[in-house]
């Protein structure tokens, strides 16, 4: 059957162009020191500088941010597989009918939006523990709560797409004991899912604002927000990094993952 | 091997205990984590409808009844509106974007291009988004000099980023990849071969598409716009940094009705309006959940 | 003796994708009521035939005739025949009853002429009451008769089957392969079949064509297949065959071991060859009857009617098959026998073949 399909790439350009060009201006806007309205034909290749990229990448508010963010990161991509691939290992081999509970509680996260989950947490415990907020670590639970939907689905995927049980029938049959089949058949085979939670959760808590920002934890969202004012252009090549790097854990997640638990892990839902 | 009799809630035989714990046992493996969940997502959210109906100051209405009200009502219908119109463009534009990209399957290299962006592409937003549509669309936006440039004067036609329109114009940057990423499948599962199947029975493609095409896309369609409007809805970052018509999104307003710390006398407003809209994602997470598994019923 | 009355006919179809020649040349006639059988490998180019027949593809070259109407550009929806596929395509949001009557829908039926037809098209295929379910509901037998009954229920010119057994289980195949002849049949529709399997399409073809890499390589009714093959290919493609080695002299004498045998055909005089002979055509007599090989029984397979026979040549050590009543049975591994082989139905193989 013949197909037209010239209505598709026309669509594909716009939509890429849609989502390309903004990256651009905001690159422009970063590395170029030539105010819009002076912009022409000859001023376009003047000025490309990565200065105001230097200075705040050097500045001290970067620096800390920057720091506790990714602090931030490690530590919740550590608690996460500390509880979820116990968890979800767990479930799949000794009991799967507990499988439905535990996916329930790991979507529950989309439904409390970052918002109104930070109200109360304020309300909460601001009145039965207050010191617990006042540590900036406070937000790696939540974070770990946050990217639940991505982590859990990762690993439950993973864990899925290997045939579980016969692995473990015939490690058993072999004469491995529970640790020894966990920890060298079981694991390996789900690196995949391991490694494709760790990026997500990552990108999730390098961007996350929300939280922080009510919490009045100093990350490198809240940076953001923070620096505009001073050096606008320093400012933007910080976002414009953030974008790049989540793009790039995005990314590499993205191709580790193939088939129809790529869409999903993606989604979280 | 014991088995345990248990008839009923009355009669208890001696193993009873037992048997009971024998059946809950497996259940103690998932605790840990039921219990991390219930710390720091229920024990919040819990406390976050305490507080909201408990009655504002000086008034005796629960706060979530006096939420709904008056002004306060206007900022949840504005953020449904907002929602709604992203959600709805996202929808008709993504399922597009996925129909595009499946009918050029011939292409190597484009689906997994379009599925990788759009990966990235959904779960952007923030801060960094809101910059990069100011650096574009803004006062002085590259994009904005080059359009009038050309003659076309964006400030002149009152278009600003941060209002209604520009607001919808940033959120369709992740709307439209998270559609396409909900409506790749369902496109994929209209298979070639129900295609063939219709037209050999006599449909023409306008007949094709009318009882079969949109009729299976459908499910996914509802299910990817309430998904969609749920993003919107829930979104806080992006629409904060761009401030001006963002600051009447309830997100954003629970934020000032709780700035600082203060617990002045409207703060359970702020708890009514997390509230509700805890209860509005309630709702719209379900459709969606129930519609996907309608369409994957039929993906068999 | 059916009617002759022509309906489908595929005149010097050919097909290429890219490098690869799907097709070559097809000419084949389909008669009312007649069941034709695609056979062959994968590649062979049956699908693509079909293919070309309901419309999906285009030939390159050749034409298809419906009635003596030209119809090779013509779209696939205007065509009017009724095609059903290996996985179903049932329509997975409609129900069976929906199902069936779509292609009455399409065609403007009136509602309740078209629950008239849906409803005798359902029992034909004896799946009444099964109106309200749907096809996730159904088991794969299941489904391949609510397409049957879908394809059928329009009244099409010519029914179009693509491999539809490959997809189930062998107990429903074998059902289900029965059930389409006989409908077939009643319902009097010029009909093309295509399969893999040779045993389809020997048990309900009323026609075979056997092709190999797009060519056609015989066509003929299945005994006609069976027993006289054309080729080599075709021999070993359609059941089972003995090769053995021969020496073929001048005058068509074949040289097995110790014995000669009159070919009674001329063959060119060779070395070496092979002869290609069903295992019905091997019995089993005593050892150092006329005109016998001496060989010993190696194996036994038993299957209720018949028993096939492995015997071992002393000469040159193959194993042939021979296939024998079970009855007339009376040997035991290990023992000495003779071999008599019925050369009439022998094919010819040249080595350098």
């Amino acid at each position: 059957m013949k197909r037209n399909n010239a209505w598709a790439k026309f669509l594909l350009l716009v939509v890429g162009a849609f989502y390309t060009l903004p990256m651009l201006a905001m690159a422009r806007f970063s590395f170029q020191k030539v105010p819009v309205i002076k912009l022409g034909w000859s001023t376009l290749l003047k000025n490309w500088t990565i200065g105001p990229m230097i200075d705040a990448v050097t500045s001290a508010r970067f620096l800390e941010a920057g720091w506790l963010s990714v602090r931030l990161a490690f530590l919740s991509v550590l608690l996460s597989l500390l509880i979820l691939v116990p968890t979800t290992v767990y479930v799949h081999v000794r009991f799967m009918r507990a499988r439905a509970f535990v996916e329930l509680l790991s979507i529950l996260p989309f439904v409390v939006p970052p918002i109104a989950l930070v109200v109360g947490i304020s309300s909460a415990m601001r009145s039965t523990i207050p010191s617990f907020l006042s540590s900036p670590f406070s937000l790696v639970p939540f974070y770990v709560v946050i990217a639940l939907p991505f982590s859990f689905r990762s690993l439950d995927v993973g864990l899925s797409s290997i045939d579980l049980k016969t692995l473990v029938e015939a490690s058993r049959s072999l004469g491995a004991g529970w640790m020894r089949t966990v920890s060298s058949v079981i694991l390996p085979n789900i690196k995949t899912g391991v490694v494709s939670a760790s990026f997500l959760t990552f990108a999730v808590v390098l961007g996350e604002f929300t939280i922080a920002s009510l919490l009045l934890k100093f990350t490198l969202p809240a940076y953001l927000a923070e620096a505009q004012g001073n050096n606008p252009q320093g400012t933007f090549t910080v976002g414009l990094l953030l974008i790049v790097v989540s793009a790039l854990l995005l990314g590499v997640m993205n191709r580790i993952t193939r088939g129809k638990s790529q869409i999903v892990s993606t989604i979280g839902i | 091997m014991n088995t345990t009799v248990w008839s009923g809630r009355g009669s208890l035989s001696e193993r009873a205990p037992l048997g009971l714990f024998v059946r809950l046992r497996p259940w103690l493996g998932i605790l840990p984590f039921a219990m991390f969940v219930g710390a720091f997502l229920l024990w919040p959210t819990f406390s976050v409808f305490r507080s909201a109906m408990q009655p504002v100051e000086g008034s005796a209405k629960p706060a979530m009844l006096e939420a709904i009200s008056g002004q306060y009502l206007s900022s949840i219908l504005f953020s449904m509106r907002m929602s709604a119109i992203t959600a709805t463009l996202g929808m008709v534009i993504g399922t597009l974007v996925a129909i595009a990209v499946v009918s050029l399957d011939r292409m190597r290299g484009l689906r997994n291009l379009m599925v990788g962006y759009s990966a990235v592409a959904a779960n952007l937003g923030g801060i960094p988004l809101a910059f990069a549509f100011v650096a574009s669309l803004g006062m002085q936006g590259l994009y904005t000099k080059m359009l009038s440039a050309i003659g076309i004067d964006l400030t002149d036609m009152g278009f600003k980023i941060s209002d209604f329109s520009g607001i919808v114009i940033v959120y369709l940057y992740f709307q439209i990849p998270l559609m396409t990423l909900v409506m790749l499948p369902a496109v994929d599962g209209l298979k070639s071969t129900l295609r063939e199947a219709a037209s050999n029975l006599g449909a023409t493609s306008r007949q094709y598409w009318k009882n079969i095409g949109i009729p299976l896309l459908t499910p996914s369609l509802l299910g990817g716009f309430l998904l969609l409007f749920a993003n919107a809805f829930s979104a806080y970052a992006t629409a904060y940094a761009l401030s001006s018509r963002g600051s009447q999104l309830v997100s954003v307003q629970i934020r000032f009705y709780l700035q600082g710390n203060t617990i002045t006398g409207k703060s359970n407003l702020g708890y009514a309006l997390a509230a509700w809209m805890i209860i509005v994602m309630v709702v719209a997470m379900s459709g969606y959940l129930g519609l996907r598994r309608v369409s994957e019923r039929w993906r068999r | 003796m059916k009617t002759q009355q022509q309906v489908l006919k595929f005149s010097g179809a050919r097909k290429s994708f890219g490098d690869v020649v799907a097709l070559a040349g097809f000419d084949l006639e389909v008669a009312k009521g007649e069941l034709v059988t695609l056979l062959g490998p994968s590649g062979c180019g049956k699908t693509t035939a079909l293919r070309i027949a309901a419309g999906f593809e285009q030939p390159d070259s050749g034409t298809v005739e419906l009635h003596g109407v030209n119809i090779t550009n013509q779209p696939a929806h205007k065509r009017n025949m009724g095609m059903v596929f290996q996985n179903y395509s049932l329509f997975p949001h409609m129900n069976v009853t929906e199902n069936v009557g779509f292609g009455l829908k399409v065609r403007g039926k009136e509602s309740a002429e078209r629950k008239m037809l849906i409803t005798a098209a359902i029992d034909r295929v004896r799946l009444n009451g099964l109106g309200e379910r749907y096809s996730h509901q159904l088991s794969g037998g299941q489904q391949q008769r609510v397409a049957l009954a879908r394809a059928l229920v329009f009244e099409p010119q010519v029914l179009l089957l693509d491999e539809p057994l490959s997809a189930l289980d062998a107990k429903v195949r074998a059902e289900l392969r029965d059930e389409i002849r006989l409908l077939q049949s009643e319902v009097g529709v010029a009909t093309i079949f295509v399969t893999h399997d040779q045993d389809e399409a020997l048990s309900i073809s009323d026609r075979i064509c056997i092709m190999k890499d797009g060519h056609v390589q015989q066509i003929g009714t299945p005994r006609d297949v069976y027993l006289h093959p054309a080729n080599a290919f075709v021999a070993r493609f359609v059941g089972a065959m003995n090769e053995i080695e021969i020496n073929v002299s001048a005058s068509s004498i074949a040289s097995i071991g110790e014995l000669q045998l009159d070919l009674q055909v001329s063959h060119i005089a060779g070395p070496s060859a092979k002869m290609l002979l069903r295992p019905d055509a091997v019995s089993i007599c005593q050892r150092g009857d006329q005109n016998s090989l001496n060989a010993t029984v190696v194996g036994q397979h038993f299957s209720g009617a018949t028993t096939m026979v492995r015997l071992r040549l002393d000469h040159n050590d193959t194993v042939v098959s021979a296939l024998l009543v079970s009855r007339a049975v009376n040997v035991v591994v290990g023992e000495g026998v003779g071999v008599l082989l019925n050369t009439h139905e022998a094919i010819i193989e040249r080595s350098n073949d």
